[in-house]
């Protein structure tokens, strides 16, 4: 039993290796994380089974036209990317390829499964009580084959060679006459086969459809992570080790638990021997990569008397006009909601820096504790509204700790496993969650009065958005926001000036995750039905784009991003193919050519509206340097 | 002489990865002077600074400030004990505006909780109007008033550096470690910045420890001045002294310098 | 043999060369002078392709380069030693020579190349198979010369080669320099260190704040007031 959960683990361990070494050796060259990575892989695999199935084409021809689609494909994504200004606009850009690849495969191949065909049905290999099938044998050695491959490669070529020095030091390679471009596409090009091998591989063992390589790009994350990221041979063992254990879960305690242990063994691990530098004697100075921020001015004048009013008139007036459109008020409550998590969520990514892809994970919390402690507890809701923000903030307290050990990348990283496993756990504890069959909180109530429609809801989630806004505009203005973006501009300058680094990191995740839990807890409530399914990571990663969308590191922005992130698929509607394009397209031009998002767009037509009609600019865009 | 110094190392060393970048380093810096610490580049000295700053810790010795153990202190405690610091290459708050660059050169002087700066009571705003008034006083005596709010990083870097001065100033502290302050500026702008050190002495009595490579900068500054090399230190006394000793010479002026220097 | 004319660059929106003339005659040693920031390596970085210059040109043997990219302007013949060495610290010492032959073609030769920079600097064939990361800093200078040597060039351009080193390591290296020299390459030096500079070149500018403020051989340097006061500490 031992020996066979080993050998199937280390077979589909393989695979995992696999496609963390194409993620690898991406990041490596361009220190770029694809996001698209599977989908990349996905659509390869598609093109060989329409060569394979509608071509009537062989095996091996197929295989090797997949193979050169791939590589096509990823130097097209390159391409694509080029223009992106900062880490995390690529990871918000690739989240959008995501989108578009997902709906062009489901629009030519459609979205129902496809069995894929397995080239081995013989007999399966036994070998000292090892049931060996052929196909596992052929992944494992397809794998090592080409890990010998890369290795004599990158040791012993010329060219291989120049890309490790391009990874070292591009300056420097480019003084040598390498020639970047070329290399780059190079390494996309090879990055694209390695995804497309395992897509074929992975394919008969699973179904073929759009979704079929989700799971294994999350789990080859956490193999890249737990060998160290950067090093080839140490992702392969990751690739093996995370196969076999999480094997051996599955078959000594349980089956359920196979997936979510991936995430909690990543976590775990990367708590205990973390790659961020803290807690070593030697700290590296100044070597922050430079990525420019908004202007900001604790002192700008804010909207004058008379526009705040005008808003507030309009936030009243807009439900009164729509009073009998449900659709509308419901909908202008979602957008309210996740314009709290987005708030929530900037006071992260835009003022600390720091980021989260499993913020989902936290508005569940907001969502679940206020169902358990008004349908459980008895709890009122307004009570219940305020701790399950206390109760999410503690949960923000314990990430953002964590996180403090933690650099970019592996934060990323190790939040996404969170708000991946999170659904998991809830479905596990179904005693307390009701685990699939979800729960259904009561509306709204304050005492005897009864929020039970729309219209009222949305003064309710008015209302909160508007205390939101007002604590963190005063916290921004204040001592405790000028330290919290001190810290993100120069964490050597910052601690200089006797600010407490990890005490300021770990509140912005707080009052993140205060936010979050509170939004959390309106959702439940106004949307009457919360399923563990809900708060999966495809919400996280929306959380995360309307943060971009909107501008980084902008009050109006996060606002400006959560209704455009709400809103925009709603415009598209038709088929769910069309939309996926026409929202990821939209989102992927925002990110690539607005970096300053939809409030740097509003910014600039706002500016040049003032312009034409000679009034006096309302940029608060700060050019006191040339007088 | 019997009063203590106000910043003393003691027989202080540090090695990463094996070698040694500080190696049994011992200076004083007397309350009211200013001192220089020269030498070649990757002699130590930043590493000197970066331990009194306590971004490193040492393997050996002792760092006191004013009798107190200042090895006790984490990196953020050092300011409030009254020793602020600038950079090599300036760690400015760059998105930021020039006024609130100096607004959180004050931060540990402002004593605001966070609810009462989450919601804006009447406390917050009394202490955050002191500290824009103290702020407002150091951007005049630096010439930053008419960049108040201008965005740092969009300054030219003579404006930044002065900026960074001022955000060292702003609190108030009794020893200013500025290391390599002269770098990068032309020579009209480093005349003025050898006034400006002066004056941190003369005026405002601060004790100065200083780190620079331009000799005609730290001769007409330096009261004494501290050589190393190799993580150790080779000479001290005071500017002349210093550039007839035979060793600095050799490790550190150069020949042609000691030539140039009598000419 | 290399002649800038009225270059400007900038970065982002900092002026960075304002008008830069200068000529460097074949076979000689040139070297800029001036304090940081002046734009010293600027200059490099524009002859070298990594930035673009606004306006102005370059002309190279008789070749436009100010629009080239890094790998073309290798392949004609300048190679640019980069300040604070840069070698490639998880490679061997003998995969960042190799590299530094990258754009050449001519295997024998390349071979006998090796052997020659071996022979120069002599630590580098008794560090062959270790990672350049572990070499001290004046190995990696040596090892970053070298490398650059490995090109062949027909001119050298050196960024602060004394940066950070012991002054006995300087000497060595400044005698290698000269010797490069008299082997028939053409060599830019930017240097902090005039005074060294100075005893290696044939002729000097001196830049301020982007712009050529004086130039001469290296006695009328020696002799100029302000060039005394300002770079040799008179």
């Amino acid at each position: 039993m031992l020996a066979q959960l080993v050998f199937s683990g280390l077979a589909m361990g393989s695979l995992y290796a696999l496609v963390a070494l194409g993620l690898v050796l991406v990041f490596k060259s361009t220190n770029l994380i694809n996001f698209a990575y599977g989908q990349m892989a996905m659509l390869s695999t598609f093109f060989g089974y329409t060569l394979l199935d509608r071509f009537g084409l062989s095996y091996g021809v197929a295989f090797v036209g997949a193979l050169a689609f791939s590589a096509v494909l990823s130097i097209a994504v390159q391409q694509i990317l080029r223009p992106a200004k900062s880490g995390s606009a690529v990871i918000v850009a690739t989240l959008a390829l995501y989108m578009i690849f997902s709906a062009v495969a489901g629009m030519i191949w459609g979205w129902d499964a496809h069995s894929f065909p397995s080239v081995f049905t013989g007999e399966p290999l036994i070998v000292f009580d090892i049931v060996a099938s052929q196909s596992n044998l052929f992944n494992l050695s397809v794998t090592i084959g080409l890990m010998v491959l890369m290795y004599v490669f990158f040791r012993f070529t010329k060219t291989g060679v120049a890309m490790r020095a391009l990874s070292q030091n591009d300056t420097a390679a480019r003084l040598m006459g390498i020639s970047v471009d070329r290399m780059f596409i190079l390494t996309w090009a090879f990055s694209g086969i390695l995804g497309a091998v395992a897509g074929f591989l992975v394919a008969p063992t699973t179904f073929l459809d759009t979704n079929m390589m989700s799971v294994l790009l999350l789990k080859a994350f956490a193999a890249a992570v737990l060998g160290g990221f950067t090093s080839y041979p140490g992702v392969v063992i990751g690739g093996l080790t995370l196969g076999v254990m999480e094997n051996l879960v599955a078959g000594y305690i349980s089956m359920d638990l196979k997936d979510t242990f991936a995430f909690i063994l990543l976590i775990a691990v990367l708590y205990v021997r973390p790659e961020g530098i803290m807690g070593k004697p030697i700290r590296i100075l100044g070597r922050k990569q430079q990525e420019e921020h908004l202007p900001f001015d604790s002192s700008a004048p804010g909207l004058s008397n008379i526009r705040k009013l005008l808003l507030i008139a309009a936030a009243i007036l807009f439900p009164i006009i729509f009073k009998d459109n449900t659709y509308v008020l419901y909908f202008a409550c979602l957008v309210g909601i996740y314009m709290i998590v987005a708030i929530g969520l900037n006071f992260l990514i835009g003022y600390t820096g720091q980021i989260s892809l499993g913020h989902a994970a936290l508005f569940a919390i907001g969502a679940y504790s206020s169902a358990l402690l008004t349908l459980n507890v008895g709890m009122p809701f307004w009570l219940a509204l305020v701790a399950s923000g206390f109760i999410a903030g503690l949960a923000g307290l314990l990430l953002g700790l964590a996180a403090l050990r933690l650099s970019g990348l592996y934060l990323a990283i190790a939040t996404l496993g969170l708000g991946e496993a999170m659904p998991q756990i809830l479905l596990k504890w179904d005693s307390v969650t009701n685990g699939y069959n979800g729960l259904k909180p009561a509306r709204p109530s304050f005492g005897p009065l009864v929020l039970d429609n729309e219209f009222k809801f949305y003064f309710l989630v008015a209302a909160v958005l508007l205390i939101v806004i007002m604590v963190t505009n005063n916290l921004l203005r204040s001592r405790v926001g000028r330290a919290l973006i001190a810290t993100r501009d120069s964490d050597a300058g910052a601690e200089a000036m006797g600010i407490p680094l990890a005490r300021y990191r770990t509140l912005a995740f707080v009052i993140s995750a205060f936010f979050t839990g509170i939004a959390g807890s309106l959702y439940a409530h106004i949307v009457g039905f919360i399923s563990p399914s809900d708060f999966n990571s495809w919400m996280s990663l929306i959380f995360l784009c309307m943060v971009f969308v909107g501008g980084v590191a902008s009050l109006p922005g996060a606002m400006l991003g959560a209704a455009f992130m709400t809103a925009a698929p709603q415009l598209f509607v038709g088929s769910k193919s069309m939309s996926g394009i026409l929202f990821g397209g939209v989102l992927l031009i925002i990110i690539l050519f607005f970096p300053k998002g939809l409030a740097g767009i509003y910014q600039v037509v706002a500016d040049a509206l003032a312009r034409l009609f000679r009034v006096p600019s309302a940029s608060k865009q700060v050019k006191g340097a040339r007088t | 002489m019997s009063t203590p110094a106000l910043l003393e190392i003691e027989n202080m060393s540090i090695s990463f990865g094996g070698v040694k970048a500080v190696d049994g380093l011992s200076l004083k810096v007397e309350q009211g002077t200013i001192a220089g610490l020269i030498g070649p580049n990757g002699a130590g000295k930043t590493t000197v600074f970066n331990c009194v700053a306590r971004y490193y810790h040492p393997q050996e010795g002792r760092i006191r400030f004013d009798g107190k153990d200042l090895l006790a202190a984490r990196p953020h405690q050092v300011l409030p004990h009254g020793i602020a610091r600038t950079f090599q290459n300036m760690e400015l708050f760059r998105s930021m505006t020039v006024q609130d660059n100096l607004l959180i050169g004050q931060h540990t002087q402002i004593p605001v909780g966070f609810w009462s700066a989450a919601f804006s009571l009447p406390g917050a705003r009394a202490q955050e109007a002191e500290a824009r008034r103290r702020a407002s006083e150091v951007m005049e005596r630096f010439g930053l008033a008419q960049f108040a709010h201008a965005q740092v990083s969009s300054l030219p870097y003579g404006t930044q550096k002065m900026v960074e001065f001022g955000r060292a100033l702003v609190s108030r502290p009794r020893l200013i470690l500025l290391d390599e302050p002269a770098a990068g500026l032309n020579p009209s702008e480093t005349k003025g910045l050898t006034e400006l050190i002066r004056d941190l002495r003369d005026r405002d009595g601060i004790t100065v420890l200083l780190v620079e490579h331009d000799m005609g900068l730290v001769r007409r500054t330096c009261d004494e001045i501290y050589v190393m090399d190799f993580g150790r230190r080779i000479a001290h006394g005071t500017p002349d002294e210093i550039s007839r000793n035979p060793r600095v010479i050799e490790a550190y002026l150069g020949k042609q310098e000691e030539e140039h220097a009598a000419a | 043999m290399l002649q800038l004319e009225d270059v400007h660059a900038s970065y982002g929106n900092v002026h960075a060369l304002r008008g830069i003339s200068l000529r460097v005659e074949k076979d000689s040693v040139v070297s800029l002078l001036g304090a940081n920031g002046a734009g010293k390596s600027t200059v490099l970085k524009a002859l070298s392709g990594l930035l673009r210059p606004k306006s102005g040109s370059i002309v190279f043997g008789g070749e436009r380069i100010d629009r080239s990219k890094p790998e073309h302007i290798v392949r004609r013949g300048i190679v640019m030693v980069p300040e604070g060495r840069q070698v490639f610290p998880e490679l061997t010492v003998r995969e960042n020579l190799m590299l530094g032959a990258y754009s050449r073609g001519d295997r024998a030769q390349i071979k006998q190349d090796y052997e020659g920079v071996l022979e120069t600097f002599p630590i580098l064939k008794v560090k062959a198979k270790n990672f350049a990361g572990t070499l001290s800093g004046g190995q990696q200078q040596m090892l970053a010369i070298g490398r650059g040597l490995m090109a062949r060039p027909k001119l050298l351009l050196l960024d602060e080669p004394s940066l950070g080193l012991a002054p006995i390591i300087v000497q060595e290296i400044f005698s290698v320099i000269r010797d490069i020299s008299k082997r028939g390459t053409t060599i830019l030096l930017v240097e902090q260190n005039a005074n060294m500079a100075l005893d290696v070149s044939d002729y000097a500018y001196v830049l301020e704040t982007g712009q050529i403020s004086g130039q001469g051989n290296s006695q009328q340097m020696r002799e100029n007031d302000e060039v005394r006061r300002a770079y040799l500490g008179g």
